[in-house]
Parts: structure tokens; C-alpha cells; sequence
């Protein structure tokens, strides 16, 4: 009985609902067979499902990237925690990481702690290392990128790039110790060049020269980075459609001209994008390349860096909490220095990363 | 998105204006320069440990379990640590199987991350720098009660046998105000000369260093040696390789002969007003590197010399490029080797380029320089130094008592009981693995021709051997006797020596090397066994005797005090590189380059919790002062 009052109901709401007659366009739709259903905006969750099948095998890729990104990115950013301890009530020698988070002693004064004089230094030597880094690494990959598709013969350009793309897959070990064996003072094969050309003096080893740190931080990037960092340049350049270049040649435009008005225009996209990513990565000099630099030319405090202060606050004085405290500020810089990129490149450009 | 990067941006200059803020008030900036912390406290008297809780007292010490020990690189060469001959008599003398892991390099890191995640070492064997950087984070087990209670213990104790302020260098005041001991330490015995300056005998004929006998003359005096370096590099120099003196790195920038010279102290020195002061504050230190930066501008030191190393000084002098290099005595043997593989310097002598002729007549060694008043003038700053006069060749010592430390982590504690139960065992087997066993590794011979009579041999010189036959490896092990407790607590003698021996092949292959298996040292056996090491290496009579031109260390044995052990390792780097500095100054400036370090040391710190502690303070003046006077009054510098 209950079950027959249901039934009616259901059956008397589809009668309210359903319209008295159909229209005319509704009409001819049917005639013709249309499904309208293929016209109407999909529901988000069925888009996602019939994307998710479309791609599946897609996936597959994506998967180790997105683990990576969690393992290694976001599940130490639970670490972020310890940057509101106080260092000195926080000994993980003797007590289990438990009993220091519920230990209470939580301060916010290492935000404050970490604005000493060795920082103010590294922050100095940071950007100054990363901001001409950004003058003359930056545009020297674009530079050899486009020299590279200039070259008539594409087997060259390609000999070119994979000899130049080689110091990328050298380790820094190997790169510091090979100009080091360079330029040594007793014997090194560059060293005794410059000797000979007067260049340096005979008992002045250049890698042992604490004001060179800087220099060679920049130079060995450059050297090692370069070839690598052109290739997303050289790649944008190659995929430019060739009839643009005719197109160009038709109207009289020389070599430089297409590639002042027409490479460089059509690669701005990705020129933005790594302006982006470098300019979020300013207060990063990459330690594996400053801290055996910073040993082997016997640098001094004055030359620190970053990643220098960080590891001798982590790894040398284990000072977990101003550690944390450190890498927080360095992520909330970086995050914001490529908000403002991207807002610049936006501005300037006319590209953006979003 | 503009608002949301707007907010962003606010939130990060938020934050950091906050922690500016918080900075500004809440840094309690303490430094200790009025608190002195040495406190003269013996917890052998209370006989308690801080950690007797953990311990278990009950443990099965009749069933040896397997012991997993860290220690320093051993340096065994090929050998493997495990299954040397060392390993093998140990685990048979203790009944104990230990499983050895190395530190590798000097492994600070290695040694904070293994503590950190609680690797079940059941020991580890550290360096000064090691072990009392973690004193204050009570990561070590307190082993007072140990000592004090078990028989294990007390029978440790008693082998060691260090005087009366011996444990002070393990005995640490916590900030809690806690006094303990926390490691077994290994301790000199004796003064010892471990580098040398070491000559190429050809190049010095060359110069006209020849006596008039024809044998070679090793320039002895400071002038003689300045005026032997001088005339290598006037001779040789036209190579712009050649470098007449050669060091093995910036660790190596105190060198100690030339120190010596100049009356620096190696470690810590004791100023006019009877305190004590880290050896850089010495006025000597800048007649050092003004000399050293001399020897440096006049190419006779290589510019490149901060990143060389024994290896490299090796292969440079077999090639001729190097004629007088510092080293310690256990690169003697690769030295010769490499310069016989050569052949250059015995074919410039005329000699037969076997490693014993060579070792013989083509090298030749000093450890010692005598100062004699030599005079030179910086030709930059126009500034004249001169060197002291000393009638004989000074010693300054630079080793501060204890070489290692044997420390059990705290974590480690249920197993303490066994830890130290093989620890004592195998201190009192110390003469089986140290010396190696009769008839394996050296056996008794008749005294050599032309030996002295040993009878007349006074046991309180041992640290000067009557006669050594290097090339026959034969040596006079001395007699010694002591008494200790067996395992029921009874007395008994432990004797030995009293004869000649000869070392044979598998002492110098698997013995020789092994110091690196001690924990802790037998104070009687270790004085005698040493010199068959020493025999061994094939290099000078390394042990001196404490006559008046030894100086020793005034802080040798000190205690881990608070204040110094938070920036023992960054203040003697920083000193070290100060020194290294001001020896490669490119313009002579060598002095203000001291200086500068010396003002550095002072305002450089580290921050510990709320507390500064700085690379050098009044406070650590204070505390080690305190400690010095009270333990070793009416010791004299000079």
C-alpha cells in the first residue's frame, strides 16, 4: 500500500516535470537525430572520468613525478613545525621526535635569530652571485641557442650541442677538481699557459684565491650549465614554422633580421618561463657547487652563501629548529620572487607561467 | 590573482617583520665571559652514574655477545679490518667477535647522523672534537657507576691508571650541573716527535751542504736551514715547479720544528699573567708566519701548498720538485718507495736505487731546528724579525693528553654492562694485540753487536731508546711489571719484556698499523710496546724524553669544558686557516693578517640554545685557567 503511494508520486512528478509538448527546434532535433546531451557543458566528475580513461596510459607517466613531489617536496614540508621550536630545549640525540613536538617550548623568535650578520652576508652573496648569474648565464644559453639554428649544417648544430651539453653530466666533484688540476699552481696545464702568457704570476694559484670565489661559482655554472640550459631554447627555436622564415626572406629581412624580429619573438614564451624558474631560485647558489668551491679556494666567512649557512646550521651545528626556520623563509622568498616574475614577464613580456 | 600574490607578499613581509621584532626581544644573547663552568667535582667520589636507570646491571657478562664497535679509519692499507691479525687475537683473548665499522675521513657527519638515528654501536672511538661536541646533548652513557660498581669496571679503571687529574679529560659539568664520565680515553705516554723535516741528500750536496768527511750536512740551525731553502730554490728554481720546501695541506701549517724555533706554543700557550691563551694570541705566532710567508714569497714554499697532501709531497719529492718535505713519520715508507720507484735520487748520488740504500744515504731527517738568532726583513712593511737564541733545539708539544675517546651512547645502554666487560678484557690482553704474539709477529734474538749494556738502562728513560737497528728491525722491548686483579678479585702480576727482540715481516704487514684498535690505553705496556712500532715505520726515534727542551702542552689531559667544546673545532679551524692565511699573504701583510684573526676569534660564535659561545672568550680563558692552576701548579712555560 505504502509502496502504490510512492509509486504514484514519482509517477506525478515526471508528469510535472516533463514539458506539455515539444518545441519546434526540439522537434526538428529529433527528426534529424541530433543528441542534444552533446551540446550541454559535461558534469566536472564525468569529464574527469572520461579524461582519466582517455589517458590512462598517460598516467602511468606522470605517477613517479607526482611520488617524487611528494616524498621529496611536500612530506618534508612537515618539517616547516620545527622552525616554531625553541633550539634549546630540542635534542633529537637524546629524545625521540615525539617528545620534542609535544615538549611544548615553541618560540618565534628563530624568525627573528636567523637576522644575524653571517646571513645578511649570504643573502649578499647569494643574490649577488645569482643576479649576475641571471645577466650573463641566462642570455648566453639563448645566445648559443640561437647561434646554433643558425648554422646551415643540422648534423653540426647537433655535434655542437651534445660536445657543449656534456660538463652538465659531469658531476660538480669532477668539474672542481678537473679546473682545479687546471689551474694548479705546480704544473696545472691552464696555469702554466697563463704563466707563460703573463697572465698570472708563477707562484699564484687562481683557485686558491678567496676573492675569485664568486667569479668561479659564476664561471663554472656557466661552463657546465650553458650548453645544458640551451636546449629548451634551442627546442622552442626548431619547432618556429619554417614559412614564417620564407615569409621574411620574401620581404627582404637578412639573417640578423629574422632573428631579431622573428626568433626571438616566437621563443619569448620560454624565455619567460625559465626567467621565471631562475628568478624563484635567487636565493639558491646550489650546494653541490658552492660548499667543495668554498673548500677548495679556502674561502672565508665573508664569502658564505645560503646554502653554506644552511648546511653549517643543519649539518655542522644540528640546529634543527633554525634550520627550518631558514629553509621557511627561503621557500616564502622564492615563492614570492616568482609571483613577481611571473608578474613582470606578464607586464613585459606579455608570457606568464599562469 | 593579483589579490592573491598581494596577500602573499603581505604575509611574507608579516612574518618576517615578526620575527625581527621577536628577534630584537627575545635574543638572550648570554656569553659566559663572567661564568666560569669548571667546576672540581670527583664523581668517582658520589659513584653514580646519570644514567645507572638504563642500565642493565644483570646482564649475562659469562656469554660474550657480539660487540659492534665505530671507530676512526684505520688506515690499514689493503688489510681488512675484520679479519686482520689484530681482530683475530682480540676475539681471542676477549672471547669476544666484534664487528668493526670505520669513520670515514675525519666523519664528524657521519658520526651526528649515526647518533641521531640510534645505530646500535655499542662504542664508538672519537675525536676530542667528536666526542665533546655531544656532551651537552647527554647523547654518551654516564659511566661513573660503571667504573665505580661492577668489577669490569674498577679493573678498567685501574689498567688505565691515569694520574690523579687524568679522568678530568673525560669528567664534563652538564648545564644541569650534573658532573660524569663519559668515555674511556686513549692517552699519550709520552712526548712524541711525529713529523720531520726531511731532505734530499743530492740537492744538498749540491749546495755545498757537505762536511768534510763528504758525507751530506743536514742544515740544523734556523739560519741554516733558511740559507739551505734559499740557495734549493736559487739551484732548482728556474723549474717553475720546483718548490724547495714542501707541506701536505693547510692541516700541516703548524710546522712544528719551525714553530719550535720561534718558542710558539702548538695548542695553548701561558701569557704574562699566568693564564692560559689559545697559541695563536702568542706574540711568536706572527714571527712564524712572517717567516713562513718569507719562505712562501720567495717561492721556496709552493703557493699551492694549502691544497697539497702527503701523497702529493710524496710523489713531488721523488720527482725532484720538492728537496725538503714536513712530514709524519708513517709516510717515511711510501716516501721512499715513490722515490726509489723514481730512481732520480739515486741516480744523482751514485747509489744503488734499492729502498734501504736510499732510506740509508739518500735521504736524511731533522725534527728538531735550533733557533739561533736569525734575522730577516719584510721587504713590504720594512719590519725586522728576529728569531731567539736557543742553546738547544726546543720541543713545543701540541698534544693535549688524550688522542680518543671511547664513548657509549646512551641507547646503548642494556649491553653497557657486556661493553665494559670487554673493554676491560681487553685492556688486560692490551700487550697480545698491541705487540702482536712471540713467534708470529717478532721473536727473541741475541743482543746486537755494538749494543750498549742494557743493564745499565734506566727504566725511567723510556721514552729514549739505548739503540734501535732500523734496518734489522731488532730492538730492546723493556722490562715492565705491574699488578692488577684477575676475574675473581684477586691480586696478581703481569710481567713482560726484559730482552731483545726481532720484528718480523707479518708485525710490520699486520701490526704496525693497528693503533686505531685501541680503546683505551694499558698504561705500562702501551710505554713499552710502542717502540716496536716505532721500530717498525723505519723513521726517527719518535718518543723524546722529557728533557729541558720538551715543553709541553699546558692543557694535555684538560677536561671538556663547557665553554670551549661548543667551538673547540670551529675556533682551531678558524685559527689554523688564520695561519695559513697569513703564511700565503700575497703582500707581506702576514701580521695584520694574524691580528685580524686573533679580533676574529673573539667576535665569532655559535649560538647553542640562548647562550653565545664565542671561538674565543674570556670565559674559556677563565675556565681552562681555572682548571690549569688547580691541577698543574708551578708549571713553567720555558
Amino acid at each position: 500500500m505504502e509502496n502504490d503511494v510512492m509509486e504514484q508520486e514519482k509517477a506525478d512528478a515526471l508528469q510535472l516535470s516533463a514539458p506539455s509538448e515539444l518545441s519546434e527546434i526540439e522537434k526538428a532535433e529529433s527528426v534529424l537525430g541530433i543528441d542534444r546531451s552533446l551540446f550541454e557543458e559535461p558534469k566536472f566528475w564525468s569529464l574527469q572520468k572520461k579524461r582519466f580513461i582517455k589517458y590512462r596510459k598517460v598516467l602511468w607517466f606522470i605517477i613517479p613525478a607526482a611520488l617524487f613531489s611528494l616524498i621529496f617536496s611536500y612530506i618534508p614540508m612537515l618539517g616547516v613545525v620545527f622552525a616554531f621550536k625553541d633550539p634549546g630545549h630540542f635534542n633529537l640525540y637524546r629524545y625521540d621526535l615525539w617528545h620534542e613536538l609535544t615538549n611544548g617550548y615553541w618560540t618565534i623568535n628563530n624568525f627573528g635569530n636567523i637576522f644575524n650578520d653571517k646571513f645578511f652576508v649570504s643573502v649578499g652573496n647569494t643574490l649577488l652571485i645569482n643576479v649576475i648569474k641571471l645577466v650573463i648565464c641566462f642570455p648566453l644559453s639563448i645566445f648559443i641557442a640561437v647561434q646554433l639554428s643558425e648554422l646551415k649544417s643540422q648534423t653540426m648544430a647537433k655535434v655542437v650541442l651534445i660536445v657543449i651539453c656534456i660538463p652538465n653530466f659531469l658531476s660538480w666533484a669532477v668539474v672542481i677538481a678537473t679546473w682545479a688540476g687546471l689551474l694548479d699552481g705546480d704544473g696545472g696545464a691552464l696555469n702554466t699557459l697563463l704563466v707563460t702568457l703573463k697572465f698570472n704570476s708563477p707562484n699564484h694559484p687562481l683557485m686558491q684565491e678567496a676573492g675569485l670565489y664568486k667569479f668561479f661559482v659564476i664561471f663554472l655554472s656557466a661552463w657546465k650549465g650553458a650548453g645544458w640550459g640551451c636546449i629548451m631554447f634551442y627546442a622552442g627555436i626548431i619547432a618556429i614554422d619554417k614559412s614564417f622564415y620564407e615569409s621574411a626572406t620574401l620581404e627582404g629581412a637578412n639573417r640578423l633580421h629574422k632573428m631579431w624580429y622573428l626568433t626571438i619573438p616566437m621563443i619569448i614564451p620560454t624565455i619567460a618561463l625559465m626567467l621565471v624558474l631562475n628568478i624563484s631560485g635567487m636565493l639558491a647558489t646550489g650546494l653541490e657547487v658552492v660548499l667543495p668551491l668554498f673548500d677548495m679556494i679556502l674561502a672565508d666567512e665573508a664569502q658564505l652563501t645560503l646554502d653554506v649557512y644552511l648546511y653549517d646550521i643543519t649539518i655542522v651545528n644540528q640546529n634543527i629548529p633554525m634550520a627550518a626556520t631558514l629553509g621557511v623563509f627561503n621557500g616564502l622568498v622564492g615563492l614570492t620572487l616568482m609571483i613577481v616574475g611571473n608578474l613582470v614577464t606578464t607586464k613585459t613580456l606579455h608570457r606568464g607561467l599562469w | 590573482m593579483k589579490k592573491a600574490a598581494a596577500i602573499l607578499l603581505a604575509g611574507v613581509m608579516g612574518l618576517g617583520m615578526v620575527g625581527m621584532l621577536a628577534g630584537c626581544g627575545g635574543g638572550d644573547d648570554n656569553n659566559l665571559d663572567d661564568n666560569p663552568n669548571f667546576v672540581a667535582v670527583d664523581p668517582f667520589e658520589r659513584g653514580t652514574g646519570r644514567d645507572d636507570d638504563l642500565i642493565n646491571w644483570n646482564a649475562d657478562t659469562s656469554t660474550p655477545i657480539e660487540i659492534q664497535g665505530l671507530y676512526p679509519e684505520m688506515g690499514l692499507g689493503g688489510l681488512d679490518v675484520n679479519t686482520s691479525d689484530t681482530a683475530k687475537i682480540i676475539e681471542k683473548t676477549t672471547g669476544y667477535h666484534v664487528q668493526y665499522s670505520e669513520i670515514v675521513g675525519t666523519g664528524d657527519d657521519q658520526v651526528r647522523n649515526s647518533l641521531m638515528n640510534r645505530d646500535p654501536f655499542n662504542f664508538m672511538k672519537l675525536t676530542s672534537a667528536q666526542f665533546t661536541e655531544q656532551l651537552e646533548n647527554e647523547t654518551f652513557l654516564d659511566l661513573t657507576g660503571l667504573l665505580t660498581n661492577t668489577p669490569q669496571g674498577r679493573k678498567l679503571k685501574e689498567l688505565i691508571g691515569l694520574m690523579d687529574y687524568g679522568w678530568d679529560s673525560v669528567t664534563y659539568t652538564d648545564t644541569k650541573g650534573w658532573t660524569g664520565i663519559y668515555a674511556i680515553p686513549d692517552f699519550g705516554y709520552c712526548m712524541m716527535e711525529d713529523s720531520a723535516l726531511i731532505w734530499n741528500n743530492a740537492h744538498l750536496k749540491e749546495i755545498g751542504y757537505v762536511n768534510e768527511d763528504g758525507s751530506v750536512k743536514i742544515p740544523s740551525t734556523l739560519t741554516e736551514v733558511t740559507d739551505a731553502l734559499l740557495k734549493l730554490q736559487t739551484k732548482f728554481g728556474s723549474n717553475t715547479n720546483y718548490h724547495a720546501f714542501g707541506i701536505g695541506g693547510e692541516n700541516s701549517a703548524r710546522v712544528t720544528p719551525f714553530m719550535s724555533a720561534f718558542d710558539c706554543p702548538i695548542e695553548f700557550g701561558v701569557d704574562d699573567e699566568g693564564k692560559i691563551q689559545l697559541y695563536i694570541y702568542d706574540d711568536s705566532v706572527i714571527d712564524y708566519a712572517e717567516y713562513m710567508n718569507m719562505l712562501k714569497r720567495k717561492s721556496v714554499l709552493s703557493a699551492s701548498w694549502q691544497n697539497s697532501d702527503a701523497a702529493k709531497l710524496c710523489s713531488n719529492f721523488a720527482d725532484g720538485l720538492y728537496s725538503c718535505v714536513y712530514m709524519a713519520y708513517w709516510w717515511v715508507t711510501p716516501l721512499i718507495n715513490a722515490t726509489v720507484a723514481k730512481g732520480t735520487l739515486a741516480n744523482d748520488l751514485g747509489i744503488t736505487n734499492d729502498y734501504q740504500t736510499v732510506h740509508d744515504d739518500g735521504v736524511s731527517w731533522n725534527t728538531r731546528i735550533r733557533a739561533d738568532g736569525y734575522s730577516w726583513t719584510n721587504d713590504v712593511t720594512g719590519v725586522t724579525y728576529t728569531a731567539p737564541v736557543h742553546e738547544k733545539a726546543k720541543l713545543h708539544g701540541g698534544d693535549d693528553g688524550v688522542s680518543y675517546y671511547t664513548a657509549i651512547p646512551y641507547y646503548m645502554a642494556d649491553q653497557a654492562l657486556n661493553t665494559i666487560d670487554f673493554l676491560a678484557k681487553k685492556l688486560e690482553n692490551f700487550a697480545a694485540y698491541y705487540g702482536g704474539e712471540e713467534g708470529t709477529h717478532w721473536n727473541r734474538v741475541d743482543a746486537p753487536a755494538g749494543a750498549p749494556d742494557i743493564s745499565k738502562w734506566e727504566e725511567d728513560n723510556f721514552c729514549m731508546r739505548p739503540y734501535e737497528d732500523y734496518k734489522n728491525k731488532i730492538i730492546f722491548m723493556d722490562p715492565y711489571s705491574y699488578e692488577t686483579v684477575d676475574d675473581d678479585g684477586n691480586k696478581k702480576t703481569v710481567s713482560g719484556g726484559g730482552y731483545w727482540i726481532q720484528l718480523t715481516d707479518r708485525y710490520i704487514s699486520q701490526i704496525a698499523d693497528n693503533s686505531q684498535y685501541c680503546n683505551g690505553t694499558n698504561r705500562v705496556e702501551a710505554k713499552v710496546l710502542f717502540h716496536l712500532r716505532e721500530t717498525g715505520f723505519d723513521a726517527w726515534s719518535v718518543t723524546v724524553p722529557m728533557d729541558d727542551t720538551v715543553i709541553r702542552n699546558p692543557m694535555s689531559m684538560m677536561p671538556p669544558l663547557r665553554s670551549w667544546s661548543n667551538v673547540n673545532i670551529l675556533s682551531r679551524t678558524k685559527a689554523l686557516r688564520g695561519i695559513a692565511a697569513a703564511m700565503s699573504a700575497e703582500k707581506g701583510n702576514a701580521a695584520a693578517m694574524i691580528e685580524n684573526t686573533r679580533a676574529g676569534l673573539k667576535t665569532d660564535n655559535v649560538k647553542v640554545g640562548n647562550t653565545k659561545y664565542y671561538y674565543w672568550s674570556d670565559a674559556i680563558v677563565t675556565e681552562m685557567t681555572s682548571w690549569f692552576t688547580q691541577v698543574k701548579p708551578g708549571w713553567k712555560q720555558n
